[in-house]
């Protein structure tokens, strides 16, 4: 924990003293909230979500990002099930038609088999998705 | 120590060291007047602790402060240098033969690295199976059933017994890792790391498995992390560990609402959380120093903003502050 906290010093130094660009690619959403000011969130090889961080992860609005922001364990879910979501990553050779996340979506419908284009709900927001969690993140 | 009336597991001042042992050269070496010698890690230095049954207790601490050296001499892999342990009362060193093998059963490890604690030429069956047959909890006609079984417990399809490690996934062979402990019908699990190679999303199931077990199956876990947010969110009580001692132990929720050692404060602020943004990171004072040539007194005082001189000479022992909180820092005594 100390050690990762002397790497995020390093980069973070390295950025600011030279004015260089940064990607830093984790599965650690907790680290990234402190460090980055865009980000990124990837499903099945295509970005779903994209905007600045504090917007996106206050207020997600793609079902895989609000998934994955649910099943981080924190101070307030001490005891309690963490929420999953459900089933596997697909495999790559063999993705379905459309939304690739369908499978695993609570708002999935007979919309999703179709591509779902890259649209902006919000202000400097992408995102991949027919139905996003508009009403929950402007509440 | 004193042992509560349900202790599971008891550990007593509990050591191991490490010799690296001088080779030829290096024995010649020092006939002829070099100051080679010997070198020992001390890489878990008297350390006690018990464990109730039926509790989960997170064991934190840096990289190489012994903890998964800890969990390893629990689990019967690693043979302590000094001191002892107890399984339901009985020391290690004291139970018959047949003690010792009821006692290894019950106590099983779950590894960090689900890529290499799978013999890949295996296939799941075996790696499941093999224990459970020879310990007659089931015999070779009912493997098949029984992996089977021992696998949708953990949330895998029993039609993947003939498949080998590689063809699943990171999650499914940590998941395949857990299915062969639980095989042998454990009360206590020590898990090394056993989520921090995992997915956040998978993360999650697996944690939720461990919660899941621990009601159905009545069991006890040792839960070895270096990650705070998942060892606040499982644990009962937690044990931070330094360079090899104990430095506070302390029910979870008085540990992360009050720490009272100052590495223990240290560790806390450093958790990245969600609610984070925009955080200078700050250049953190020494990292740990090596378990060759530990500081003398209180391990911890070359990087503590509260040193004082007592803490360069004298080990601050680990004593009680609150009911059922311990800490070991000389600042208490102020």
């Amino acid at each position: 924990m100390t050690i990762q906290g002397q790497i995020l010093y390093e980069a973070q130094k390295l950025c600011r003293e030279t004015g260089t660009a940064m990607i830093w690619i984790t599965h650690d959403l907790a680290v990234v909230a402190g460090l980055v000011d865009k980000i990124c969130v990837m499903y099945a090889g295509r970005i779903v979500e994209q905007g600045a961080i504090s917007d996106v992860l206050d207020n997600p609005v793609h079902p895989y990002t609000v998934g994955l922001l649910g099943s981080v364990p924190g101070h307030n879910t001490r005891g309690e099930r963490l929420y999953q979501i459900p089933g596997m990553t697909p495999s790559l050779l063999n993705l379905p038609t459309g939304c690739a996340f369908q499978a695993r979506c609570p708002r999935a419908d007979e919309a999703c088999t179709a591509e779902p284009n890259i649209t902006q709900p919000l202000a400097n927001r992408n995102v991949r998705c027919f139905h996003p969690y508009l009403q929950e993140a402007a509440e | 120590m004193m042992t509560p009336q349900n202790a599971m597991l008891e550990v007593n001042d509990l050591t191991k060291n490490f010799v690296k042992r001088l080779d030829m050269a290096g024995k010649i070496a020092q006939r002829l007047g070099s100051n080679i010698r010997e070198e020992t890690v001390h890489a878990v230095d008297g350390v006690s602790f018990t464990i109730e049954k039926g509790q989960v207790v997170g064991l934190v601490g840096e990289s190489g402060c012994g903890k998964s050296t800890l969990g390893r001499m629990i689990a019967g892999i690693l043979p302590p240098t000094a001191g002892g342990i107890s399984f339901k009362g009985v020391e290690f060193t004291a139970m018959t033969q047949e003690e010792g093998e009821a006692a290894a059963l019950a106590i099983q490890m779950i590894f960090q690295d689900p890529f290499a604690s799978l013999n890949p030429r295996m296939r799941v069956e075996d790696i499941i199976g093999e224990a459970p047959v020879i310990h007659g909890m089931t015999d070779l006609k009912e493997r098949s059933d029984y992996v089977g079984d021992m696998m949708e417990r953990v949330g895998l399809g029993r039609e993947y017994v003939r498949r080998y490690p590689h063809q699943f996934s990171g999650g499914q062979r940590q998941r395949i890792g857990i299915a062969r402990a639980l095989a042998v019908q454990p009360e206590f699990l020590v898990c090394d790391e056993a989520i921090a190679a995992l997915d956040v999303s998978i993360q999650a199931q697996v944690i939720n498995l461990f919660m899941d077990l621990r009601e159905d199956l009545d069991l006890t876990y040792l839960f070895i992390s270096h990650d705070l947010s998942v060892v606040e969110h499982i644990s009962d009580r937690v044990v931070i560990m330094y360079l090899g001692r104990i430095v506070e132990t302390a029910p979870t929720d008085e540990l992360f609402d009050k720490p009272n050692h100052p590495y223990t404060t240290a560790l806390l602020n450093e958790v990245p959380r969600l609610d984070q943004r925009g955080i200078e990171y700050e250049p953190v004072s020494g990292e740990i120093p090596s378990p060759l040539d530990p500081p003398s007194g209180c391990h911890f005082h070359p990087r503590c903003p509260h040193v004082t001189d007592r803490c360069t000479i004298e080990v601050p022992v680990l004593r009680e502050i609150a009911p059922g909180r311990l800490s070991a820092c000389h600042l208490n005594d102020q």
